[in-house]
């Protein structure tokens, strides 16, 4: 059934979205008209039902609907609670402004309780979190103790938030697509525990403020995949942290269904150095798969920064649009630990040689299944093939003297 | 225009208000169902027109609240839609199957290709497909050339407990499937055969449950010129006997950034199974099997013999379990695995995996590396001059090996 947010009035006479939630059952839809600004109780609207709730559009100025926190940015907006022990949903939230609040949406799940799906579509959340001792994300989904089943986002974007834009907990499968992030003080989008894709999105200027992450960090997530994404402004750490690195991308603990590729990653034209780094894997995590991607307006920050311990990376070539302005890849030197590929980076002036051979994997010890034809580089130095059920070192011919 | 059903309800209970108002609609209408539930006439509503048809949404299989459209026997669809056809969308709505009727033929939305029609530009959004005897939704098409389903979008769907595919596709052109759920279905969950198709951000969980033995996958890619499973999920793929996650069987496909989790730690499940299992069907390959995280899984990929060209990249394993790729002759495949165990990062990992044969290949360039399994020897192409290869056209060489020490005496 269609509810129009205008036919729920308060006390005094106010258009209440409050009302209208407690009246709807599963299924309903929830439509609220651009004719004024809505703004939410100190708690909070509550969405307790698998409910649609939508608007005019999110562009304020041209006959968008706008939600709003109260008071002075520290209350809350759209909570997603389901009932203690229920299975809830789908809940689908589109076409609305939200601004000024702790965060723009959130869920509230208790143990036991399970969400099944959460779309979102444009939606423009920012200035969430501004108010003093409030800090908050454009949208919180959280599981906590409970259960998300899956989050769809599509053409979302989430702006000026003090903390990330979107932050994911142990979230089933989330998939962002053709949404964007700015200046969000801590980062785009942070995933945790979670399977997560990324795809044909932008973020620019965000992870400025303190305590400043990056523009996408998935740590621990079972799926980390990120393609199409356009990083742009990759700013150096808040001076308070400034021995940590600045990065676009970051993977901890992501394993194996780990992907970065098909990206454009822009550097910012004030920061640079080394200390920024395009896409970066700490040590002891991998398998990573690295295809190309294509950096610019670089000035000596690092393009790949990967992880010496890290296993098994595989690597196509890189392309660089900058002319002349080397940045550099920082890849495992011997053992590699079972690194494949390609590791260059294109220069389309060809001034700076850094084109690669082919990198065999380099290992500690001996793989333990070997199959006929398979060729790695020992610890010693050697390279070796497996034939008639051993390994045969290579030889090579001698240097010139 | 919009066309609410209840607006043409009568006194009579009997009378198929959808029915009527389906038939009063026009190209490009809308066609909307409110909450509550409805049951389709026998043989199904028919979809002759370009219309969306919407609901107040799926709501939850057994729970008030949403909108329900029933099959009227489990012999009957919900929707069939006739071709040609062209912009159908059906969104927000659950389909389900009724319980009565002995025959097991029902479908929620169906759609046959003919020798001179087709469908195209079909979308599916916002559907909880359950029950149905045969498949949930079953889009074929008549062939490759002719009666194609050709653009379908499904998104947001969740596909549970049908007798035999939650989402069956057969000849059907660029398919996209993303962030759906197919669960507990008979024969599998998503079956897509001779089709261009990519599936991301999906998750299928213990399919393949079928009491008689499920012939197919929880994810099944037959014969299909392009096909693409990225992103997704595949868990509890032990139940059944199937134990199958992921089946390659001819043609070719990408199967990459992927999480495997059958359940089972003493299960002897399978993840990504890559075959050519008729003689005579087209040949697997090449296949790309990119980064993807396995736990509780025996096989976590295993190519046969009649596989060319596949390409297999880091994989990682939170278990123990094997790679089976042909040998000695591995008709092109290449790559380094990487079986990653945890906590054991080195062990298990490999070297780079050439392509192998008894013979050199016919196509060759300067640097070229390959392994001659007559031979057993590493052969690389070098030596061709690029200005004049009619003069020095280069040749195979095989890599020297240090001589093995003698015998002790």
């Amino acid at each position: 059934m269609l509810l129009n947010v205008l036919d729920f009035t308060d006390d005094s006479g106010q258009a209440s979205l409050a009302l209208a939630l407690e009246t709807a059952r599963d299924g309903d839809r929830i439509y609220l008209p651009s004719s004024q600004v809505y703004v939410a109780p100190p708690t909070g609207w509550l969405i307790t039902r698998g409910v649609e709730i939508f608007g005019d559009g999110p562009d304020f100025n041209a006959g968008g609907t706008f939600l709003k926190g109260s008071g002075g940015g520290d209350g809350r907006l759209l909570v997603i609670r389901p009932s203690p022990g229920s299975t809830m949903g789908p809940v689908y939230i589109h076409d609305l402004r939200l601004e000024h609040a702790q965060h723009g949406i959130e869920c509230d799940i208790a143990e036991g309780t399970t969400l099944k799906s959460l779309r979102l579509a444009r939606l423009v959340v920012w200035h969430m979190g501004e108010a003093p001792g409030y800090p908050g994300c454009g949208l919180l989904l959280d599981a906590g103790d409970g259960t998300i089943e899956r989050i769809a986002t599509f053409a979302c974007l989430t702006q000026l938030n003090k903390q990330y834009g979107i932050k994911l907990r142990n979230v089933g499968q989330a998939e962002l697509m053709a949404g964007g992030g700015g200046t969000n003080g801590v980062g785009y989008v942070w995933g945790g525990g979670s399977c997560v894709r990324v795809c044909v999105s932008y973020a620019q200027g965000d992870a400025f403020d303190t305590g400043a992450d990056g523009q996408i960090h998935l740590d621990s997530c079972g799926i980390a995949h990120v393609e199409a994404f356009h990083f742009e402004d990759i700013r150096a750490k808040a001076p308070v942290f400034p021995w940590e690195p600045a990065f676009g991308c970051r993977f901890d603990q992501c394993r194996g269904a780990a992907f970065f590729g098909s990206n454009y990653v822009s550097f910012d034209s004030t920061d640079s150095g080394p200390s920024i780094i395009g896409f970066y894997v700490p040590a002891a995590d991998g398998p990573v798969t690295l295809f190309p991607n294509d950096f610019g307006n670089i000035n000596g920050e690092y393009l790949l920064r990967l992880g010496g311990e890290a296993p098994g990376y595989s690597i196509l070539p890189q392309y660089s649009g900058t002319v002349g302005l080397r940045g550099e890849v920082a890849m495992p030197s011997t053992p590699n630990y079972g690194l494949l590929g390609i590791p260059s980076v294109r220069d389309p002036a060809a001034e700076i040689n850094a084109r690669s051979g082919f990198a065999l994997p380099a290992l500690l010890d001996a793989p333990m299944n070997p199959v006929e034809g398979m060729i790695y580089c020992g610890l010693d130095g050697v390279l070796r093939v497996w034939t008639e059920n051993g390994w045969r070192s290579v030889s090579v011919t001698p240097s010139s003297p | 225009m919009i066309l609410n059903v209840r607006d043409f309800e009568t006194d009579d209970p009997s009378f198929d208000a959808a029915g009527a108002a389906l038939a009063a609609a026009a190209d490009g209408d809308v066609v909307y169902f409110p909450a509550g539930q409805y049951t389709a006439p026998d043989g199904g509503w028919q979809l002759t027109k370009s219309l969306q048809i919407r609901g107040d949404g799926p709501g939850q299989v057994g729970l008030p609240g949403g909108t329900v459209l029933m099959a009227p026997t489990r012999n009957s669809p919900v929707f069939v839609i006739v071709p040609p056809s062209t912009n159908t969308y059906v969104r927000d709505l659950q389909l389900v199957s009724a319980t009565s009727g002995s025959s097991a033929n029902g479908v929620g939305i169906r759609c046959i290709g003919t020798a001179t029609a087709g469908a195209a530009n079909l979308r599916l959004g916002g559907l909880l497909v359950s029950g149905f005897d045969r498949n949930g939704v079953e889009l074929h098409g008549y062939s490759d050339t002719a009666g194609l389903i050709d653009s379908v979008l499904v998104l947001d769907c969740e596909f549970v407990g049908c007798g035999r595919a939650g989402l069956s596709l057969k000849h059907a052109a660029a398919a996209h499937v993303s962030n759906c759920v197919f669960r507990d279905n008979g024969y599998g969950g998503l079956s897509s055969e001779a089709c261009s198709i990519a599936v991301y951000g999906s998750t299928f969980d213990g399919n393949c449950t079928s009491v008689s033995g499920a012939p197919e996958a929880n994810l099944t890619f037959l014969n299909c010129q392009s096909a693409k499973a990225e992103a997704c999920r595949f868990l509890g793929f032990n139940a059944g006997t199937i134990r199958k996650a992921c089946l390659i069987d001819g043609g070719m496909a990408s199967v990459g950034s992927c999480f495997f989790d059958s359940g089972n730690a003493a299960g002897s499940a399978s993840g990504i199974v890559v075959t050519r299992s008729t003689p005579g069907q087209p040949m697997a390959g090449p296949v790309t099997i990119l980064g993807n995280h396995f736990a509780n899984t025996a096989a976590l990929i295993n190519v046969d013999s009649n596989v060319t060209n596949c390409l297999i990249l880091g994989q990682y394993d939170e278990g123990a379990g094997s790679v089976i790729i042909p040998q000695p002759d591995n008709n092109g495949l290449v790559g380094a695995p990487h079986i990653v165990r945890a906590e054991q990062f080195e062990t298990r990992m490999t070297g780079l995996i050439l392509p192998s044969g008894a013979t050199d290949p016919a196509v060759a360039y300067n640097g070229m590396l390959t392994y001659n399994t007559y031979l057993k020897a590493v052969r690389v192409f070098i030596g061709r001059d690029p200005n004049n290869p009619a003069v020095n056209p280069g040749a195979w060489k095989s890599i020297k090996f240090i001589p093995k020490p003698p015998p002790q005496p």
